[in-house]
């Protein structure tokens, strides 16, 4: 009988990889099936201070002990060789589309997942899908011959299903597994709870409280006591995901969804001690949320704030709700700053973070006040945002920017947070 | 660079470029050879996009340029090693 067959590709060490596939002093005589003679190289964010985190490393970094999210002196107190770079954002978006790109012309029928990750899915046995897992390598060949970056494919009777089986095929020769559904319920039982894809703290409750070591100890949990304890949505996606059940659809136009929100966070380079240099930052992010909004077409009432203390130890993440919507950070910053004031313990601060979420579809109507021009806020508004699409963001800030604590010339140059390169 | 080494290094990449011409004939025929026909190509600052054909079958790939230089560069770093005369 057809049916579908899904699966998840997932690049190695994406930025790594950007990095040693472009780098001619690395680039060549790599070979597809060997990452070991791939330079020891890491991606991070600050390579001339010797600060910042690892953001991606090699195989070959990986294998000395280095892991992302680590430390850049902490890694290279593990291999003094250590190539660090800076990363280039706009670089790895390029590459990333053009991959993604690549595997709908593959698979027509895919989704992508992550800036290096991708569901598809395909029919099989038909005359085009013959072989799941020849079609699967014909990819992993393409995207090497294109691009040079490696990549794993796991497939299997569903999303959840390929997204485990893509784990388990960093362990096979070839990159790719397949699961067919008679085996899945067989490969799941054996994996510790740690491994569960999509859990996250829930995995550590379902070894606390209910004693499960393994996928195979969580499917032998009736839906019912799940639920009991999880919640209806969430016991009854326990008691799926532990059978190896997932409904849910490959959606190729998850990207084009409109957003439930919008956020931006920025890490200082120091700690900010003064409630004036919080307040200049507050307004900054506040600003880029709510043109990303107006891009958007929206328009948002819950309002939060994000802080995180010296030291990244504690802090707190509070909102409120507004009785209408809006777009505009003269309306939102006062509400901001009484979060802030509410809520700051006057420890120093070292990470600032401001959303925007609880959004509708922006209409014409204007909900006008009786104490601001709102017509001329919105024209306002217009006018900026079209400055800034057509000659940058520094083109037009507000002079607070220019105060010490102003971060908006350093941020214009980044992309999620990293260089653009 | 002393003017000898300029020379030499002039007459290296005529060489080259003879033996590039070469190459060129020799992976056009191969092309053939394995029933490879570039149907078109689009470039852009990029990348360029291939349309090919492979024993009938109609496909399409890209490949970014920043990668292929990558490699050039490779190649044209051991060339720059070779006729590198210090002064």
């Amino acid at each position: 009988m057809i049916q579908l067959v899904y699966g998840l590709v997932d690049m190695q060490s994406f930025y790594a990889s950007c990095e040693v596939a472009t780098r001619s002093e690395f680039s060549r005589g790599r070979l597809q099936h060997d990452d070991t003679i791939d330079p020891s190289l890491v991606v991070a964010g600050d390579p001339e201070h010797r600060r910042g985190i690892i953001l991606a490393a090699t195989p070959v970094a990986k294998a000395k002990g280095i892991t992302t999210a680590m430390t850049l002196g902490e890694a290279l107190r593990l291999d003094r060789g250590l190539i660090v770079v800076k990363p280039r954002m706009e670089l790895y978006l390029d590459i990333s589309v053009r991959i993604q790109q690549t595997i709908q012309q593959h698979f027509p029928l895919h989704e992508q997942f992550s800036v290096d990750e991708a569901f598809f899915a395909f029919s099989y046995p038909t005359g085009l899908f013959r072989d799941p897992i020849i079609v699967s390598q014909a990819l992993k060949d393409a995207i090497w011959d294109q691009y040079r970056i490696r990549c794993r494919i796991g497939l299997g009777p569903n999303k959840w299903v390929a997204k485990m089986a893509n784990k388990a095929a960093k362990k096979a020769a070839n990159g790719v597994i397949w699961w067919r559904e008679e085996q899945v319920q067989q490969e799941l039982d054996g994996i510790p709870i740690s491994g569960m894809w999509g859990v996250k703290r829930r995995g550590e409750i379902l070894t606390r409280v209910f004693g499960c070591k393994t996928i195979g100890d969580v499917a032998n949990i009736s839906g019912a006591r799940l639920k009991q304890y999880f919640g209806n949505a969430w016991g009854e996606i326990l008691y799926r995901w532990s059978h190896g059940i997932d409904l849910s659809p490959i959606d190729p136009y998850s990207y084009e969804a409109p957003n439930k929100g919008y956020s931006h966070k920025t890490t200082l380079a120091r700690d900010f001690e003064e409630r004036s240099e919080v307040a200049v930052v507050l307004l900054e992010l506040l600003d880029e949320v709510c043109e990303r909004v107006r891009h958007s077409g929206q328009k948002g009432r819950r309002i939060s704030v994000g802080i995180t203390y010296a030291g990244f130890d504690g802090g707190f993440h509070k909102a409120k709700t507004l009785g209408e919507y809006t777009d505009d950070a003269k309306l939102l910053y006062p509400v901001c700053l009484s979060l802030f004031d509410c809520f700051w313990n006057g420890e120093p601060v070292r990470a600032i973070a401001v959303g925007l979420n609880d959004l509708i579809a922006r209409t014409e109507m204007i909900q006008l006040s009786l104490f601001e021009d709102t017509i001329k806020q919105n024209r306002l508004n217009q006018v900026i945002d079209h400055l800034h699409a057509r000659f940058g963001e520094m083109s037009l800030y507000r002079a607070s920017s220019l105060l010490p604590a102003g971060q908006r010339e350093t941020r214009s140059g980044k992309i999620g947070g990293h260089t653009m390169g | 660079m002393r003017p000898l080494g300029q020379l030499r290094r002039y007459l290296m990449l005529r060489l080259l470029h003879e033996n590039i011409m070469q190459l060129g004939k020799y992976t056009a025929q191969e092309l053939d050879e394995n029933h490879i026909e570039i149907l078109h190509i689009d470039q852009t600052a990029k990348d360029f996009r291939i349309q090919y054909r492979v024993n009938n079958k109609e496909s399409q790939a890209i490949f970014m340029r920043v990668m292929l230089y990558s490699d050039i560069k490779a190649i044209l770093q051991t060339l720059d090693e070779t006729v590198e005369i210090p002064s």
